[in-house]
């Protein structure tokens, strides 16, 4: 490992933990932490974006020509953090944002601390090994080498950029240009524009070191959601236990360990993107909306669903801004909107946008999978894929198992308060998607072969994981007939 | 007093019964299986590697040639629908390794058919064959393959320890598989496989494998449920006990996920640690091809081709191929033919051939994949690589 691909790691985090620090963040509870976790991914797509627009025609050295730029944004992200640090200090003193929530200050005993210490040491152990499994091995997942680490490779040890299109594309081409094919040629390339960041640093395409910033985005995302989960009203034990809860979900670990798919990254900023838009409705603060606009709109450069959550983000917090009575108009037109798409209405988008053919036919190698969007059929048996995916196999532990029980024990909490019930409601809809999806679409084997299923669930899961540990933030057990003193925790929660 | 001792019982029924359905003892099942055939290693011969008897069983001591070894044993008369529990005791055995069952049947006697089996922990594993459309028939010849673990081990590194085959057992479902199958499942050796990061679990769709996660999870729910019934939890009690049983039982699952994946993670410490990246490159998991594309690389730049058309009957090898033969533009030549069939005739294109059973008639200069004949011109044959030229078929 060189100096040069230390400084590749260092220069996106100081970038982006500045940017968040500068643009987002105020005096929240545990702002450091979200400021990490935030500012890794957002310093990691930024490279990948540097890179993808000054690195073309020298990519062996990407990382080189990239910098200078990404030094100039930390430079003034700093001096805009610091402006606005000035400005606070010597205003007016100001209050820790955050501290409104209950925080369920139960008194916790040594020994509970204890346990939370052996739980976060388990966590430490995870880290450990998914470094070690992504340092010792060559690009192990399939889609990873057959998708994801084409472009890449291929720009990497070219040199430079080549452009890739459709099979049909690279056989029209001319011969004086290098067009290149394969069957993902239509993926969003943040993350391979990132792969090229971090080869150019390492000295060539060293497998375990283009890979290592994916146990980046676990950690990212674990710092961003206690975080955010703190600032939201969590207590510093509840949160950490909500933090074992996520990083101990083993399907999330295997997409560190094994690295190289986009669905962690998707995972990390739809979760991101929740939580701000939480603390937006919380709080009413700006940045924060800004925040998830930011993250909602970054999805779509990681991977194709992004596009799906990032409009179903965009949607709610459409939703959400509206008064009731436009609530329910925009409810309708939603419904009417998507009647329309069921009744032909993809087809002829489709048409429009130029992904069907002069006979009417859908052109797979334009729509990939949104292609499924146009055949509808009833598919019962995925019913039974997908019940084994949630509740039995190992993936979650018992998270969907004790997920409705949450939400039935803290159900009026869930319907008073807006800043809860909207992110749920976006996180039904996302789910009933996904259930429609499987039901009714030839994904159906998806669901069967317990494929994309676990995969598109994992994207959705932190920020379920979110909503359960906000709605238990300040759950109290029933009082007894005669203990009058313990009555719910007071709630002082201004949304 | 009552009610706790009903309590008692009825949660050891709930956790037994849901421990009997998730090993797939069927209800009314014995509890001894009767009528079973038994084998001691001993009654295993060495087919391929090399192996000893000792006073426990048959001691295989090292692979064949070419990484594999088999070790078969003689039946008399088994009827395979009769006896679908298969029970094996095989101590030491190396994780580097994938198990698989091989067995004959007097109806195609020689017609091998092989089940991939869930890798032996120490002491006895058992799995249910029932479900498996070619356990049929009568078994008269049974044995165990092993092999590097497709996918995962590099054959070169599987790092050979001998291991013992000590017991086999052919019988009726029954309760005593409980135990040796839950064990194996729930605890058992589950390498890394191309399907881990859809889902962990078994990693072998062959033999059926029961479910920790819901057993545990209707377990915990049927007992807080007996609890509420039997003893009358007021619903603080019932809050308390939920969240305490929901805690315990997550760690549960937690520490059994931590003991899978360090198990997971020895076997990639065990092939590549205190290595250089330049030797850890080098020992893909599918070798065959790695040496293939270096040596396409090579042919490649000899021929001055741009274009390289891969063509294969396996598409893990086929896109492989093309990712190790980066930065070169390589295409797969059917996908290719079928877009636009012209577009294999560019100049400066060589079609490469692995992993594939086409056949190139020389008299012709034809070559075959399927349905589809493509006009050749041999270039090179270089282990488990072919390379051709395409030209122009005649009029």
């Amino acid at each position: 490992m060189t100096g040069a691909y230390v400084l590749a790691w260092v220069l996106p985090l100081v970038v982006g933990v500045a940017i968040y620090a500068a643009f987002f963040e105020s005096t929240a509870r545990a702002r450091r932490s979200t400021a990490v976790g935030y500012g890794a991914l957002f310093g990691f797509l930024l490279a990948a974006a540097v890179t993808s627009i000054v690195s073309r025609s020298d990519t062996a050295h990407a990382w080189r020509t990239a910098a200078p730029w990404l030094v100039a944004a930390a430079v003034i992200a700093i001096a805009r953090w610091w402006w606005r640090r000035r400005g606070s200090v010597t205003g007016h003193s100001i209050s820790a944002e955050g501290a409104e929530g209950t925080q369920g200050k139960g008194v916790r005993t040594r020994w509970q601390w204890w346990l939370m210490g052996a739980l976060l040491a388990t966590l430490v152990a995870r880290a450990l090994i998914i470094v070690r499994e992504i340092w010792l091995r060559p690009l192990y997942p399939w889609d990873a080498w057959s998708a994801w680490a084409i472009e890449p490779k291929t720009w990497m040890l070219l040199g430079h950029y080549v452009p890739f299109g459709s099979i049909h594309d690279w056989a029209a081409a001319p011969a004086t240009l290098d067009m290149r094919t394969f069957s993902a040629w239509f993926y969003p390339d943040a993350l391979p524009w990132l792969d090229v960041w971090f080869a150019s640093a390492a000295g060539g395409w060293i497998e375990p070191l283009v890979n290592m910033p994916w146990v980046g985005a676990w950690i990212g995302l674990l710092f961003g959601h206690y975080g955010q989960w703190r600032t939201l009203g969590l207590s510093r034990w509840r949160a950490l236990l909500a933090v074992y809860v996520l990083a101990s979900l083993p399907l999330l670990t295997v997409h560190a360990a094994v690295a190289g798919y986009a669905d962690l990254w998707v995972a990390a900023l739809f979760g991101f993107a929740l939580l701000a838009w939480m603390r937006w409705l919380q709080g009413r603060d700006r940045r924060q909306l800004a925040l998830a606009l930011v993250c909602a709109t970054a999805l779509h450069f990681i991977k194709l669903e992004g596009w799906v959550w990032a409009a179903a983000l965009l949607l709610s917090m459409g939703f959400g801004a509206l008064s009731p009575r436009w609530r329910l108009r925009g409810l309708a037109a939603t419904v009417v909107a998507i009647a329309i798409l069921f009744a032909g209405g993809t087809h002829a988008l489709f048409a429009t946008i130029g992904w069907v053919d002069a006979n009417g036919e859908v052109l797979l190698e334009r729509a990939g999978p949104f292609a499924l969007l146009t055949t509808f059929s009833w598919h019962g048996d995925a019913l039974m894929g997908a019940v084994n995916a949630f509740f039995a196999l190992p993936n979650w532990h018992l998270f969907w198992w004790i997920l409705p029980f949450v939400v039935i024990w803290r159900w009026r909490e869930l319907v008073a308060r807006e800043w809860l019930r909207l992110p749920a409601l976006l996180l039904l809809a996302c789910f009933g998607a996904l259930m429609f999806l499987f039901l009714a679409t030839a994904a159906a084997d998806w669901a069967q072969s317990f494929t994309a299923i676990n995969r598109l669930v994992l994207q959705l899961t932190p920020a379920v994981c979110s909503l359960a540990a906000l709605l238990l933030r300040d759950a109290m057990l029933p009082a007894t007939a005669n203990d009058t003193d313990r009555q719910p925790a007071a709630r002082s929660d201004p949304a | 007093m009552i009610r706790r001792i009903m309590f008692a019982a009825v949660l050891i029924a709930i956790w037994l019964g849901l421990c009997l359905v998730a090993a797939d003892v069927p209800f009314g099942a014995k509890f001894s299986p009767g009528k079973q055939l038994t084998m001691s290693g001993r009654d295993f011969f060495m087919r391929t590697g090399k192996g000893e008897y000792d006073g426990q069983g048959l001691i295989v001591t090292s692979l064949g040639a070419d990484n594999t070894s088999l070790q078969t044993a003689s039946l008399g008369r088994a009827r395979a629908e009769q006896q679908p529990i298969l029970r094996y005791q095989i101590r030491n055995f190396p994780r580097t390794l994938e198990l698989a069952l091989m067995f004959r049947t007097k109806d195609a006697p020689d017609d091998a058919k092989t089940i991939s089996l869930p890798v032996p922990v120490d002491g006895e594993v058992a799995v249910n064959l029932a479900t498996l459309p070619q356990w049929q028939g009568e078994i008269h010849e049974i044995g165990f393959a092993e092999y590097a673990t497709s996918q995962l081990v590099p054959p070169d590194q599987v790092k050979f320890t001998p291991f013992r085959i000590e017991a086999v057992r052919l019988e009726a479902p029954s309760w005593r598989q409980l135990i040796p199958r839950l064990r194996n499942d729930w605890t058992g050796y589950k390498p890394w496989s191309q399907r881990s990061i859809n889902t962990l679990g078994a990693q072998i769709e062959t033999v059926p494998s029961s479910s920790l996660t819901a057993t545990i999870g209707a377990g915990c729910l049927l007992s807080l449920l007996a609890g509420w019934a039997i003893l009358g939890w007021p619903r603080r009690r019932m809050m308390q006990a939920a969240i305490a049983t929901s805690m315990v039982a997550w760690v549960l699952l937690d520490a059994s996920w931590l003991v899978d994946l360090a198990g997971k993670h020895d076997t990639i410490e065990a092939i590549y640690a205190d290595k250089a990246w330049s030797a850890r490159e080098a020992l893909q998991p599918d070798e065959e091809t790695f040496v293939a594309a270096q040596a396409m690389t090579k042919v490649a730049a000899a021929q001055g081709a741009k274009h390289v058309l891969v063509v294969s009957d396996s598409a893990f090898s086929l896109l492989r191929m093309i990712y190790l033969l980066l930065p070169i533009d390589a295409v797969p030549l059917e996908q290719a033919y079928t877009a636009v069939p012209a577009s294999i005739m560019r100049a400066d294109t060589l079609i490469a051939v692995v992993d594939c059973d086409c056949k190139y008639d020389a008299d012709s200069r034809m070559l075959t994949k399927g349905n589809n004949v493509y006009a050749v011109t041999p270039v090179v044959e270089q282990g488990p690589l072919r390379v051709y030229r395409p030209r122009q078929a005649a009029p």
